[in-house]
């Protein structure tokens, strides 16, 4: 029997996974998706760090948006491994239109812009079961492990923004980012492409394009990869220690109990066979929509009635504010997201990149009644260069009614009844997004922004930061896992991703957070079930 | 004009149909699951594409420099919706909602007819709707020509008259290339 299985390899998945590996226990990763950088194929089970193989991701990702990032048939997607299949459908209500994530070894986080922001102490303290300082260890733990670290020099937009919005005397700085800074003082004058290739360059070399994978610099082995996504970090760890497994192209459909226990998961392999494989623990890592729906599908019970799972969907109900500046900013280098601005108890908004494609739509698409094209649309674009936004991140308000549930009326896949999200802000979520939006308003003013050209998306729910739907808590009755992140009503079964947030941090990005409680919960999984010593300090 | 190659461009499609998350398909199919399908002669369905790609990004005679037709987005358009959610015609309800708001501008007139200035009174009705499904179909029209045009399927086009080097330009930037214009920090 395993000791550990871990449902969905990601954010969160694969540092639970490294960390119970590195105690010696034997952990088995199921994901959903393909793995990458895997030489043997991206459906093979491995336990093999040998198996790594950057060329993989050197030659497969491209840097272009429809071939990387479509969630219809993109490399990274929400479906299956085959993208001549469609992908998995989710049935949107209320104020929602559409969820950004990824099915892959390394999760969302090979997309991920690679903000490694620590939730803000007043989003945790008196709400969460623990206080922010519980996490401290935690947060260093990872940080240092991914690593984690504010470097400049910084690209143009977000050397303006934290500028000018510290001149005006808002709370500006750069962000913390799990991206290697580059070794630029390695570059001889004039640099070409050859120049930012491994080994003479190490870290990041600004392409700009974080959101649609990283696989810089070029000829670097996968574990020195510029962005620290799990798949490049946590996962090669993993590996290493020879006690880790992770079976891509394997979709868990049921958690199977006994005696109020989980005992064993039935999941669908690559082949199409149903397996079904015991373990001591298994962990949930699936992400805030998939986890609920799992729970769900699995006839687990919900509490007295329509119960907490799924109950509680965050967002940080996303809006973009920008303008066009008398200068060239050039959005299109550096990291995308490598500052920001954070309103105390209204959220956050930061320089974002992004290409033309994703900046027409984002500034320009969703503004319904607003909207520009036509000529309009192509006199702004004409001047992208010196385009500017940012992405506004709301410190979005739990609320009940926001939940994942089964969809009933459409057909199954192979994880069972589909998930349907429901998503409307509260009043409060609204007010606190205008505060942000009037702030950067104001940030744009003061950096000189053309006064004609200020607009703001105010964009329907749109989002990649799904949060909260397994509420952390100690009331069986309002939440789902307790203060261990282990099921109060399921024992041996535990939740290790962002569903168990209580709140949205602050407007904070949730992928730090989650590895913290990852690696928390690695810790509680193995003193319980193992009788293994905390092994994380400061 | 940038020479355009087309074959090059309508392989590139056919590797890569796709949205984005700002686009509401889930929501599409789920409004118009129960609408009966009508079927949109070829030829009408082309005229209006055109007519669509047209009105979001101008090319030609209406803007000197080429847009979304001479970059062929008209011409992938209807494969790119219609796969989507196999065997879900969002193609043709989509022509079917720019005909039937263009004949609230002019009674009697298709959108592939309507004048320019018709065209975006027809699309801003249907933004305006007080029905979801129709705010939805409008933000589909309006996204998803941007999004093909501004990216690598239109980029050939596009991508010079916006100054993005795209990915092949982008290996790498030195400080000097990536840091703000000197005086601008003032």
């Amino acid at each position: 029997m395993t000791d550990v299985i871990v449902i969905g390899c990601g954010g969160g998945g694969a540092v639970l996974a490294k960390e119970l590996a590195e105690q010696g226990l034997d952990v088995v990763a199921l994901e959903a998706g393909p793995f990458f950088e895997n030489r043997r194929g991206p459906t093979v089970p491995t336990s093999d760090p040998a198996d790594l193989d950057p060329s993989t991701i050197d030659e497969g990702w491209t840097g272009l948006f429809w071939d990387m990032d479509s969630p219809v048939d993109g490399k990274f997607r929400w479906g299956p491994v085959d993208r001549t299949q469609p992908p998995y459908a989710r049935t949107m209500t209320g104020r929602m239109l559409g969820v950004n994530q990824v099915a892959a070894v390394g999760g969302s986080t090979v997309h991920y812009d690679g903000v490694a922001v620590r939730a803000t102490r007043d989003s945790v303290d008196d709400q969460w079961p623990f206080d922010h300082r519980e996490l401290h260890p935690y947060y260093d733990w990872v940080e240092s492990i991914l690593p984690v670290s504010t470097w400049e020099p910084q690209a143009c937009k977000d050397t303006l923004l934290v500028h000018f919005a510290r001149k005006i005397g808002l709370d500006a700085s750069f962000s913390p980012l799990a991206i290697v800074r580059g070794s630029f003082e390695s570059l001889p004058p004039n640099p070409t492409a050859e120049d930012f290739m491994a080994p003479s360059f190490t870290g990041c070399v600004m392409c700009g394009h974080c959101n649609l994978g990283c696989h810089h610099p070029r000829g670097a082995r996968v574990e020195e990869k510029a962005k620290r996504g799990t798949d490049v970090s946590y996962v090669p760890l993993a590996l290493q220690t020879g006690r880790f497994e992770v079976r891509p192209g394997c979709f868990v459909r049921r958690i199977v109990t006994a005696a109020g226990e989980a005992r064993a998961v039935t999941y669908i392999d690559p082949s199409g066979n149903e397996v079904t494989e015991d373990a001591e623990v298994i962990v949930l890592s699936a992400g805030a929509i998939e986890s609920p729906r799992l729970w769900l599908n699995s006839g687990l019970p919900n509490g007295v009635g329509d119960g907490p799972v799924g109950r509680y969907l965050m967002t940080h109900f996303y809006d973009f504010a920008g303008a066009l500046f008398p200068f060239q900013i050039d959005r299109f280098k550096g990291p995308v997201q490598a500052s920001e601005v954070v309103v105390r108890g209204a959220g956050k908004f930061g320089a974002i990149g992004f290409d033309p494609a994703i900046v027409s739509a984002t500034s320009f698409a969703v503004r319904f009644g607003h909207r520009i094209w036509g000529l309009a649309l192509k006199r702004y674009m004409e001047e992208y260069r010196s385009s500017f936004s940012v992405a506004v991140s709301t410190a979005d308000e739990p609320d009940a009614a926001n939940r994942i549930t089964l969809d009933v009326t459409r057909p199954p896949d192979v994880g069972g009844l589909i998930p349907k999200l429901t998503y409307n802000p509260t009043p409060e979520t609204v007010r606190r997004r205008e505060t942000l939006v009037s702030a950067a308003f104001d940030v744009l003013r003061a950096a000189g922004a053309r006064e004609e050209t200020i607009f703001r998306s105010d964009a329907w729910g749109v989002t990649s930061h799904p949060m909260g739907t397994m509420r952390m808590g100690l009331d069986p009755t309002t939440s789902v896992v307790d203060a261990s992140c282990e099921a109060h009503l399921v024992h041996r079964l535990f939740v290790a991703d962002n569903s168990v947030f209580v709140t949205s941090l602050g407007g904070m990005n949730p992928t730090l957070t989650t590895q913290a409680l990852a690696s928390r919960t690695a810790e509680k999984i193995a003193a319980k079930y193992f009788g293994i010593a905390p092994w994380i300090r400061s | 004009m940038p020479k355009i190659d087309r074959r090059r461009f309508l392989k590139g499609v056919g590797s890569a149909s796709a949205a984005t998350f700002l686009l509401p398909i889930d929501r599409i199919q789920v409004a118009f699951a129960s609408s009966p399908v009508c079927i949109i002669a070829p030829d009408h369905k082309a005229e209006t594409m055109t007519a669509l790609v047209d009105t979001v990004i101008p090319g030609p005679p209406l803007d000197e420099s080429p847009g979304g037709v001479q970059a062929g987005i008209d011409e992938v358009l209807p494969s790119v919706l219609d796969r989507f959610i196999p065997g879900f015609p969002l193609s043709d309800i989509l022509v079917v909602e720019l005909d039937r708001h263009a004949a609230l501008v002019e009674p009697g007139q298709t959108f592939a007819c309507l004048s320019p200035e018709g065209r975006d009174q027809a699309i801003e009705l249907m933004e305006a709707s007080p029905e979801e499904q129709e705010r939805l179909i409008s933000l589909l029209a309006v996204s998803l020509p941007m999004l093909l045009y501004y990216s690598e399927i239109g980029g050939a086009v596009s991508w010079p008259q916006t100054g993005f080097p795209g990915p092949e330009g982008a290996e790498g930037w030195a400080p000097e290339d990536f840091a703000c214009p000197s005086g601008v920090l003032t």
